[in-house]
C-alpha cells in the first residue's frame, strides 16, 4: 500500500488526473447536462480527432522532438483523398493513398530533421507552410464535398450500436495501440532511451536516428488517420482545416504530464490530457459562456492544471 | 343524478381554477446563435437584431420569456464550430439560429439537433437546400456577387486591373460571392487577380499593399469580407487617393468611415440585423403555434457617399 501511494505520488498523471476528476465534478453540479450518457460520448467524439494524433505527440515529444505540421499534414491528405476520390478513384484505395502521404510527410520531415541535422522546431514549422500551401494550390482554396459509400462511412464517421460513435472508437483503438509500443515494446523502451539521453542511448547501441525518424512517420500517419475520419464526420474538408491543431495537441501532452525536456511522459497521462481539454471546451459551452470569454479560461485553465499537477507530485526534472 | 352533475362541475371549476395559474405560466424559450468567428463585430447588429425581436416579443406576448446569446468558435473553424452545436444541441436549448458555412459538415449535427427536438434556423452563410435546417435567413451570395460587380463596372468602367481580397478560402459563402463577382468581371476586359488576405485585418493591409506596390496602374480593390474595412489605410498609406477605389462587403464601423473619407466608393449590406431578427421571430412562431419558419432574403442594399450619413446614425446603434 505504502509501495502504491509513492509510485502514485511521483507519476505526474495521477496530479492531472486529480484535477480533471475535480473539473467534471465541477461541470456536474453547474450543468445539469455535463454527466449525460450522450453528453460523454460527445466529448468522446470531439476529442476523437486531435487525440490520435495527441498519443503520437506524445511520443514525438519524449524523444525530445516536436511536430508542428500536423494540423497542415491533416488538411493536405484530406484535400488529396477527397479530390481523388471525386475523380473517382475508390474510397478505401484513397484513403491508402492518403496514410502513405501522411506517412511520406512524416518521413520528409523526420530525413531533414534527423539526417540535416536541423532543430525539429525550425523545419517543421516551415514543413507547415508549406503541406498547407500544397492544400491549397491542389484545392484551388475551394472546400470539397464528398458524398462516400455507407460501407465506409460506417467504419469511420458513423454512429454505431449503442449510438457509440466510430471516431471515438477508433481513438480508443489508437491509444491503446500506441500504449502497447511505448510501454510494452523494446521501441517504446528505446524512445524513452532517445529522449532521456540520446548520446548515451546511442553508444549502448541504439539506432537514435531510426527511432526519431520512425516517430515522425507514425504521427505523419496518425494526422493522416484523424483526417479521413473527419473528413467522413463532415462529409468534406477544406484546406483551411486543422489550423491549430498542433497546439492543441501539444497542449494536451503537456497536461497528461510530458515533459517539454523529453524523457518523460505515459499514453495514459496523454489521454486523460486529450478529454481535459475536450471537457473544458465542452463544459464552458454546456455552460452557456460567451464566446469572448471561453479563450481566456480555457488558457487559464491549461497553465492552471499544469501548475497543479507539478505541485502535486515531485517534478522529475 | 342532478347533485352528482352539480358536484362534478364544481369539481371541474376547481381544477379549471387551480389550473388556471399553471397555465398563465411563463414559458422560458432560450435561443442560441452561434457564428463561425464569434469574435468579429461584424455579428453585433446580428445579435442586437435577435435581442430586439426576444424583447419586442416578450413585450407583446406575457407568456413567454425569450433569451437569446451567442457563441462560437473565436476563429473561422468548421470543426471547432460543429463540435460547439453538439454541445449546444447538449445543453437543452429551444432553439439555434446557426450560420452554416460549409455544404456538408453541418448535415449530421443539424438532423441531431432536429431529432433531439431543437428547431434549427441557418443564418448569414448557408450551407445549401440539402442541410436539414428549417429556413434560411440571408443574402442570396451568388446574385450579391453580381450586384457588386455591375456597381464596380459603373465606377472603373470595363477594363483595368483590380484585386479581390478573400479572407477564408473554404468558406462557401464567400466562394459563392467570389464567382458572383467573377462570373461577371469575366466577360469583360478587366484583369481581376484573387488574393487571401486571412481575417486578419494587418495580415489583410500588407497583401493589398503588395499588390498595390506591385501594380500601381490598378484601379480598384474588392473584398469579399469584412476585410473591405483595411481598404481605407492601405489607399491612404500609399498615396492613392482618387486613383484606386475600394468595394466590398461588409457595413463594420471602419468601413463606413472609410466612406466618409471618400476611399470606399460602395459597400453591399447583407443587412445583418434582419437576420438576427427574422430567425428569432420564426422561432418563436413555431413554438408557439407550430409555423413552420421560411426562408427570408435578407437584401442586398448597397451603401455609399449617397446614403452613408443616415446609415451612419443607425450603426452606432447598432442596427446597421
Amino acid at each position: 500500500m505504502k509501495q502504491l501511494l509513492r509510485t502514485l505520488k511521483t507519476r505526474r498523471e495521477i496530479g492531472v488526473l486529480a484535477v480533471f476528476v475535480l473539473l467534471c465534478l465541477f461541470f456536474t453540479v453547474v450543468t445539469n447536462t455535463f454527466l449525460t450518457v450522450p453528453n460523454i460520448l460527445n466529448i468522446l467524439r470531439q476529442v476523437s480527432i486531435s487525440g490520435l494524433i495527441v498519443m503520437f505527440m506524445t511520443m514525438i515529444i519524449i524523444s525530445t522532438d516536436i511536430d508542428l505540421s500536423v494540423g497542415s499534414i491533416f488538411a493536405a491528405v484530406g484535400m488529396i483523398v477527397a479530390i481523388l476520390f471525386q475523380n473517382g478513384m475508390n474510397i478505401w484505395l484513397a484513403s491508402l493513398v492518403g496514410l502513405l502521404a501522411g506517412a511520406g510527410f512524416g518521413l520528409i520531415n523526420g530525413l531533414v530533421t534527423v539526417k540535416g541535422g536541423l532543430p525539429p522546431f525550425i523545419v517543421t514549422l516551415g514543413a507547415q507552410m508549406v503541406y498547407r500551401g500544397f492544400a491549397l494550390v491542389i484545392s484551388g482554396g475551394a472546400p470539397a464535398s464528398v458524398r462516400l459509400p455507407e460501407s465506409f462511412y460506417n467504419v469511420t464517421g458513423a454512429r454505431t450500436f449503442l449510438n457509440l460513435p466510430v471516431p471515438a472508437l477508433w481513438f480508443l483503438a489508437v491509444t491503446a495501440i500506441a500504449g502497447f509500443i511505448l510501454h510494452k515494446t523494446s521501441y517504446g523502451f528505446k524512445v524513452y532511451a532517445t529522449g532521456g539521453n540520446e548520446e548515451a542511448a546511442r553508444l549502448s547501441g541504439i539506432n537514435t536516428d531510426r527511432i526519431r525518424i520512425t516517430n515522425f512517420v507514425l504521427i505523419g500517419v496518425a494526422s493522416a488517420l484523424a483526417s479521413i475520419i473527419q473528413m467522413a464526420y463532415l462529409r468534406g474538408v477544406t484546406p483551411t482545416a486543422g489550423q491549430g491543431m498542433e497546439l492543441t495537441a501539444i497542449a494536451s501532452t503537456v497536461i497528461g504530464g510530458t515533459s517539454m525536456f523529453g524523457g518523460v511522459g505515459t499514453i495514459g497521462g496523454a489521454f486523460i490530457g486529450t478529454l481535459f481539454m475536450g471537457v473544458v471546451r465542452n463544459g464552458l459551452v454546456l455552460m452557456g459562456t460567451s464566446a469572448y470569454l471561453i479563450d481566456l479560461i480555457i488558457g487559464i485553465v491549461l497553465v492552471g492544471a499544469v501548475f497543479l499537477s507539478t505541485v502535486s507530485t515531485r517534478e522529475k526534472r | 343524478m342532478k347533485r352528482l352533475l352539480s358536484l362534478f362541475l364544481v369539481a371541474l371549476l376547481t381544477v379549471g381554477l387551480f389550473a388556471l395559474p399553471a397555465a398563465a405560466q411563463v414559458k422560458e424559450l432560450e435561443f442560441v446563435i452561434i457564428t463561425h468567428s464569434a469574435t468579429i463585430d461584424f455579428w453585433i447588429p446580428l445579435v442586437k437584431g435577435a435581442q430586439d425581436a426576444a424583447a419586442m416579443i416578450n413585450a407583446f406576448d406575457p407568456s413567454v420569456k425569450i433569451s437569446v446569446t451567442h457563441t462560437g468558435p473565436s476563429m473561422f473553424d468548421v470543426a471547432e464550430q460543429v463540435n460547439i452545436m453538439e454541445n449546444v444541441v447538449q445543453s437543452g436549448v429551444d432553439g439555434i439560429i446557426s450560420t452554416l458555412p460549409d455544404p456538408t459538415a453541418f448535415d449530421e449535427p443539424v438532423r441531431r439537433a432536429l431529432e433531439a427536438g431543437v428547431p434549427v434556423i441557418g443564418t448569414n452563410a448557408d450551407a445549401g437546400p440539402d442541410n436539414p435546417r428549417l429556413a434560411y435567413v440571408g443574402q442570396s451570395d451568388y446574385s450579391a456577387g453580381r450586384v457588386l460587380a455591375q456597381t464596380l463596372i459603373d465606377h472603373i468602367g470595363t477594363s483595368g486591373k483590380v484585386a479581390i481580397g478573400v479572407e477564408d478560402l473554404g468558406h462557401t459563402s464567400l466562394a459563392e460571392r467570389l464567382r458572383g463577382v467573377t462570373s461577371v468581371l469575366d466577360e469583360t476586359d478587366i484583369d481581376y487577380t484573387v488574393l487571401q488576405t486571412s481575417p486578419d485585418l494587418t495580415i489583410g493591409a500588407s497583401t493589398f499593399e503588395t499588390y498595390l506596390i506591385a501594380n500601381p496602374d490598378a484601379k480598384a480593390i474588392i473584398s469579399v469580407d469584412a476585410n473591405t474595412q483595411s481598404h481605407g489605410v492601405v489607399i491612404r498609406n500609399l498615396g492613392l487617393e482618387g486613383k484606386v477605389i475600394s468595394g466590398g462587403w461588409d457595413l463594420v464601423p471602419t468601413t463606413i468611415e472609410n466612406i466618409k473619407d471618400g476611399y470606399t466608393k460602395f459597400v453591399i449590406d447583407q443587412q445583418p440585423y434582419v437576420q438576427g431578427f427574422y430567425p428569432v421571430l420564426a422561432l418563436y412562431l413555431y413554438h408557439q403555434y407550430g409555423i413552420a419558419p421560411s426562408d427570408m432574403d435578407s437584401g442586398a442594399g448597397i451603401v455609399g457617399p449617397h446614403n452613408i450619413d443616415q446609415v451612419i446614425e443607425l450603426a452606432e446603434q447598432g442596427y446597421r
